[in-house]
């Protein structure tokens, strides 16, 4: 329990980090930079406050965790649980395989309407494909 | 391979509950293994079996190809 409240910790400094920094970054291109591109701007606009609310909520859970040993205990077993984890990683699997299907059916219909979009959705599959091979490769050295 | 967890949980008079927070998973973890649609990590088995006090062999029955 110790391992995790230290990871819990670290997870909570991670984020406000990641917070401060998010909010330096957003006030930046607000600002500083010379948008007049008012589709960008509502874009990272939008962006920037999902992240915050994520943030904002993580922070509150880790936060009330690491004061109530009650609230403590039952994050560890929820975030530990093995069945738990292992429909995590079920989901993730069978997401990114029926996400790759999706997305091949839509480069073959698109490209009857726009090649462009076609192309697009093709070099996403190939990024995604290059990205899963260097993973693989990673954890095939690592285990 | 099937398990007596159920079995000699109720024989114990432990709650779902109560061997969920031994074994530091949840409950549903309990209620899936106890339905066979689950099945335990090492680990997981080891730690079920110490709560028993018996082996792992006694707890969970191995059958067909997952034996040698």
């Amino acid at each position: 329990m110790e391992e995790f409240k230290k990871k819990l910790t670290k997870k909570y400094r991670f984020i406000t980090a990641f917070c401060c920094s998010s909010l330096l970054m957003y006030f930046g291109l607000k600002y500083l930079v010379n948008c007049t591109n008012d589709f960008a701007l509502e874009l990272v606009s939008g962006v920037f406050s999902g992240i915050m609310l994520v943030s904002v909520f993580n922070l509150a859970r880790i936060h009330a965790a690491l004061h109530n040993e009650e609230k403590l205990k039952k994050m560890y077993i929820q975030e530990t649980d093995e069945r738990n984890i292992e429909i995590s990683k079920e989901t993730m699997k069978t997401a990114s395989v029926t996400s790759l299907m999706v997305t091949a059916i839509a480069v073959i219909v698109s490209g009857f309407l726009n090649p462009v979009i076609s192309m697009t959705l093709c070099i996403s599959i190939m990024v995604n494909a290059v990205i899963a091979v260097a993973i693989r490769s990673y954890y095939n050295k690592k285990m | 391979m099937k398990n007596k967890i159920q079995e000699l949980r109720k024989s114990r008079k432990v709650t779902q509950q109560e061997l969920a927070d031994a074994l530091r998973v949840t409950r549903q973890t309990i209620i899936s293994l106890e339905n066979g649609r689950y099945h335990a990590s090492l680990t997981l088995a080891h730690k079920a079996a110490q709560f028993f006090d018996i082996t792992i062999e006694e707890l969970f029955i191995f059958e067909g190809e997952e034996n040698l």
